[in-house]
């Protein structure tokens, strides 16, 4: 221990023991955690923690010595990952370790970021927020917690009374989100990783899961590996890793995955093969209406198949390039009842301008073919993020949503939270908050020019490098006067760097915290060590800003009562966690998650009390109490054999059916271009996404000394013959531009991934070569979620940059 | 470099073991696709015999020193300038891969006529080359040399360059093509000393998707930008020797056998000196060693949620 160690924890036991004399129960519970931890004979104490990368939600086992982490290992009690991590997995620890992380509140001053202290920093953001709360956006993440994102949307949604929080996962799977409404009345898939132990065949439709979530990936080609039948089907745009394992690899042209769909619904019909009987008990038609609503109209089975009917695989493969024969293939698969199908989609099908049609037509062919259900046979959407379902999704934190899946739009959803926040009636605004797209578009319009948003206070997530678009949706917002950007980090980002004021995080196993992973999993880790310098948890930001707002006296932070809004008691006394010195005298996690609890009810996502997760490696909602008090998990969804809430004798119910009926919707919905082609001017596709060293916009594992040494920077595949009508060498700088911006970067000829001709694409990971520069913002008319996987580009040998 | 680094298996060529050393090829341009000439083995132009157009040293012309100096100089001259001409012409050779309009126009060699004219050194070197990889492995019954504490202490600081922390699965320190499990089965299924660089055998059950863990320390072949940061990590050092109950009892097995199940990838035959068993021919290492509960993640407080399923659900 040096010299500073010691200070610093003379001063807080000092610090502890004046604030109060008695150790608090969470304290207790704390340290007893840690002390129950098993130690092994180096002295590293091992606990559990779901990795914090992404959606997949694998548990590691963190292992810590002298308040540092110096180890990762794979939790093998875990069901997730049994064991075994990915690359990025078995480095997370090493996210925590740059040299450069943010340690002080930077305030801009005279163009330049100067440290000041958190009374300043709560001060300023709370002036803001005060002098305009309609001005004022809350811009977070799936990588908030799942406390950190409740706590943000009662502050915007209960307390300054706007709807104006969005977040990342917008970007990432708002079209999961409306695919899955659409279909099935409620959010989230209904089957669980457990699909991908028994499926016979999975098809990866515009997914590659080897690179983007290996742990499921080899949990399922593993079983390949141990002798067992399995059928890998790829379909994609391009050759993956994935690609190099499947038993089939089909490429297709961008966008033309709905003919597919509809060429596979048109064979179960025109062949018979679709399930008669499974159709006729629990799904329903339905059709896009005049005004384009989510829920569409009914229409019959009859119009239907009218419908489908064009889609031959003589047409399909006309559209989309796939051979007939092939289609015919996919169609018979789906026609077979001895055989279980899996689904795998993820960022092909979301950003997507059509990514809420071809969610819902997936959904389709599976409740069509009544490959729906059963262990194994499961539409199976993932994310992208760890908490993307579980804050994102199930907490809300956006424009149109409240917790537990109640909408805004709905009148006793706001009465319902009202209720449970006890604030007064209409307190919950009823005017839906605008979409991420929109709010950066207006944060970057000037006031006079309808720019109504002027503060931005960012969370957990890195906009400047990650929006669509940036010069046109971020960019302009750092030079207009009166816009104020307000960034939370852990390191200096594309975001951090343009922003007026800087708050330096706590990262992951530096807080506690709860993360809710793609198959309905909900997952809890408590604090191991202390962060950096002054960094702070973000949750303690917001009930300071809270604190700080009441405060001021702005109303809405005050209950029916008169009381602060955020209130965490203990022994019938309130903690003042507000005040950092404090913040830990009270489990602040576990008060707001009790809280939270009570919405999960409304629409069947029920969750176990906060102490059931500490003792698990993550639970699946619904988990539902026990006459014994045990509480137990779901992992089939609107399955009698699994679902508690499926009557008996149903089968399967859809009981969340948003036309009453215990129906699921099979939908159609028809091809229709993208609205952005290659043509003479800009003849590639450019299709961005990512590779398996780096994750997101590369903010922690480019810092990660054996992720960045393996992947250390961005690059353009390209396809060989393309690179020789170009003349463009192996690892020559080339030019890429599409309407949009340009940015130079090293061509890479048959590497990870190989493109199809007349197609590109380029990892986003890294800030140095921003190709959202470049992306297309044109998004899903449902879901609002930008298309990031294809628009119009070229490339050429590189010529000079002219002068500025 | 110890024969226990398994350092730069790529690049290196596929040598005969105890075979002349042949010098190695010109450095192969990275961007081979479609080039003509693929085999860099080749009889490739040589300089000119320029020395051959000087004339015998019999000649009158010896009568003149002048004359030597001269003709001697123009003699030097032709030689170099031959010399260079050749060696810009294989230059040239090598640049050509780059020009892809002399890619398009130039008949690629099929795969057959390669192997047909496939001559020199490095001819037919493929034939039984992984047998002979496999061959150059130590018997069990070899005698295992003495190992000392310097050797142990060489093999962890090679074993630490290559992980973040004791247990982090290593980086592989060679160039990878990425196309298939079986690019890297070939060497790692059973192990074999490649070159001298000795290639590990996997150390847990098999997977087939070996880079979801293992990614190649350099990146892609080509040159890359510096790290924009530094880490102040420091990882878990690799674990202390295992402690035994009595001077001469078998040592307690002192890490996870998660992961590292298969003893003799590195404490087998073809493990490193400083971490090679004394008794290689010994397969059954549990019977005497013991693994550690707590390691193994097999300890009571690590035992799952008592929340489990039950048969009969009830909302």
């Amino acid at each position: 221990m040096n010299r500073r160690e010691l200070l610093r924890s003379v001063a807080m036991l000092a610090a502890v023991a004046a604030a109060d004399k008695l150790a608090s129960p969470t304290k207790r519970r704390l340290a007893l955690a840690a002390e129950e931890k098993p130690q092994g004979p180096d002295g590293i104490r091992w606990d559990k923690a779901p990795c914090r990368f992404c959606g997949t939600g694998c548990h590691v086992q963190v292992g810590t010595r002298n308040g540092r982490v110096v180890a990762i290992a794979g939790d093998r009690q875990a069901e997730v990952n049994k064991g075994l991590l990915c690359v990025k997995g078995y480095h997370v620890g090493l996210a925590l370790y740059g040299a450069d992380r943010l340690t002080k509140p930077l305030l801009r001053k005279n163009g330049k970021l100067e440290p000041i202290s958190w009374e300043q920093a709560i001060d300023i953001v709370a002036k803001r927020i005060a002098q305009n709360p309609a001005g004022f956006a809350f811009y977070g993440s799936g990588q908030w917690t799942i406390p950190e994102g409740y706590a943000a949307l009662k502050l915007v949604k209960g307390g300054i009374g706007t709807n104006q929080i969005e977040a990342n996962a917008r970007l990432c799977m708002s079209s999961a989100v409306t695919g899955f409404m659409a279909t099935y009345g409620v959010d989230e898939p209904a089957g669980c990783y457990d699909d991908l132990d028994r499926c016979d065949v999975l098809i990866t439709w515009g997914n590659n899961p080897a690179e983007m979530h290996p742990v499921l990936f080899s949990r399922f080609i593993d079983r390949r590996t141990r002798g067992e039948k399995v059928t890998l089907i790829d379909l994609g745009t391009r050759r993956t890793r994935t690609s190099q394992f499947a038993d089939k690899a089909l490429t297709f042209k961008p966008h033309t995955d709905l003919a597919i769909a509809n060429g596979i619904a048109h064979l179960l019909l025109a062949n018979g093969t679709f399930d008669k009987d499974f159709v006729e008990k629990h799904c329903g038609f339905r059709g896009e209406d005049e005004k384009k609503t989510l829920y569409g109209k009914a229409i019959t089975f009859d119009e239907y198949k009218a419908r489908m009917a064009e889609y031959t695989p003589e047409k399909v493969e006309q559209i989309s390039g796939v051979p007939a024969k092939e289609i015919r293939a996919l169609a018979d698969l789906f026609g077979r009842r001895d055989i279980r199908i899996t689904s795998l989609w993820c960022m092909g099908f979301n950003q997507h301008t059509k990514g809420t049609a071809i969610n819902a037509l997936v959904h389709g062919i599976h409740l069509l073919s009544g490959h729906f259900g059963k262990p194994g046979d499961a539409p199976t959407s993932l994310t992208g993020q760890p908490s993307a379902c579980g804050t994102v999704r199930e907490v809300g934190t956006l424009c149109h949503l409240l917790p537990g899946g109640l909408a805004i739009a709905n009148p006793d959803d706001r009465k319902e939270a009202e209720h449970v926040w006890n604030v007064p009636p209409g307190r919950v605004s009823d005017k839906i908050g605008y979409h991420t797209v929109e709010m950066f578009r207006r944060f970057s319009t000037p006031k006079d020019k309808g720019g109504d948003i002027d503060t931005v206070w960012v969370q957990t997530t890195n906009p400047g490098q990650s929006l669509p678009n940036v010069h046109a949706l971020f960019e302009p917002s750092r030079k207009i006067e009166g816009k104020f950007l307000i960034a939370s980090d852990v390191y200096p980002n594309a975001t951090t760097r343009a922003a007026d004021l800087v708050l330096p995080s706590a990262l992951w196993v530096e807080k506690n915290g709860m993360f809710g992973n793609s198959e309905r999993r909900t997952q809890q880790w408590f604090k191991m060590v202390d962060p950096p310098g002054d960094a702070r948890a973000d949750v303690w930001q917001i009930v300071a800003v809270a604190r700080r707002l009441f405060e001021l006296g702005f109303p809405g932070m005050k209950d029916k009562d008169g009381q602060f809004l955020f209130r965490f008691m203990k022994d019938g006394k309130e903690v003042p966690a507000w005040d950092h010195r404090r913040f830990f005298d009270t489990n602040v996690d576990e008060a707001l998650f009790e809280e939270y609890r009570h919405f999960s009810t409304h629409h069947k996502k029920d969750l176990a009390p906060y102490s059931e997760y500490v003792k698990a490696r993550g639970l699946r909602w619904p988990v539902v109490k026990q006459p014994d008090g045990t509480w137990r998990e779901t992992k089939f969804r609107f399955a009698e054999a699994d679902d508690p809430y499926v009557q008996k004798g149903k089968g399967t119910q859809f009981y969340q059916s948003f036309t009453k009926d215990d129906r699921a919707q099979i939908w159609f919905h028809s091809y229709e271009p993208p609205p952005e082609s290659p043509d003479g001017e800009y003849p590639f596709w450019l299709c961005t996404g990512r590779v398996i060293e780096h994750w997101h916009t590369g903010t922690l594992t480019m810092r990660i000394p054996q992720l960045q040494r393996a992947m250390p920077e961005a690059y353009v595949e390209l396809n060989r013959a393309d690179a020789q009508r170009l003349g463009v060498r192996d690892g020559e700088v080339v030019t890429l531009e599409t309407r949009r911006g340009r940015i130079d970067l090293p061509a890479w000829i048959d590497g990870r991934g190989s493109p199809p001709e007349g197609s590109l694409f380029v990892p986003f990971f890294d800030e140095r070569l921003l190709v959202n520069e470049l992306t297309l913002e044109a998004h899903d008319p449902f879901s609002k979620q930008p298309d990031y996987k294809k628009c119009a580009a070229r490339v050429r040998k590189r010529t000079p940059r002219p002068a500025p | 470099m110890s024969p226990d680094d398994d350092d730069d298996l790529g690049p290196r060529p596929l040598l005969r073991p105890k075979a002349t050393p042949i010098p190695p090829p010109p450095p192969e341009p990275r961007a081979s696709f479609g080039a003509p000439g693929l085999d860099e083995n080749r009889d490739l132009p040589r300089p000119p015999p320029s020395r051959s157009t000087l004339p015998p040293p019999s000649s009158p012309l010896l009568a003149s020193r002048r004359g030597v100096h001269v003709l001697g100089t123009i003699g030097v001259a032709v030689a170099f300038v031959g010399f260079f001409t050749g060696i810009a012409q294989e230059g040239d050779e090598t640049r050509r891969y780059e020009a892809p309009e002399a890619v398009a126009t130039a008949p690629a060699p099929g795969y057959k006529q390669l192997r047909a004219e496939r001559r020199g050194p490095n001819a037919k070197l493929y034939v039984g080359a992984l047998e002979q990889l496999r061959a150059t492995l130590p018997s069990p019954r070899d005698d295992v040399p003495p190992q000392s504490a310097e050797d142990r202490a060489r093999v962890l600081s090679a074993r630490s360059e290559k992980r973040a922390y004791d247990g982090a699965p290593p980086t592989i320190p060679h160039a990878i093509e990425g196309r298939s499990t079986f690019e890297c089965l070939v060497c790692h299924e059973h192990g074999a000393v490649v070159a001298g660089k000795r290639a590990a055998a996997m150390s847990h059950e098999r997977h087939d998707s070996c880079t979801q863990c293992h990614v190649a320390a350099g990146g892609p072949p080509r040159e890359h930008p510096p790290p924009l940061t530094s880490s102040v990590f420091v990882g878990a050092a690799p674990a202390p020797l295992g402690s035994r109950a009595w001077p001469g009892a078998p040592p307690v097995i002192p890490h996870t056998t998660w992961m590292r199940s298969q003893c003799t990838s590195c404490h087998g035959v073809a493990g490193a000196l400083g971490m090679r068993s004394t008794h290689p021919y010994r397969e059954s290492c549990q019977q005497c060693h013991v693994p550690s509960a707590t390691l193994d993640q097999r300890s009571p407080q690590m035992s799952p949620s008592p929340t489990k399923p039950q048969d009969k659900p009830t909302p």
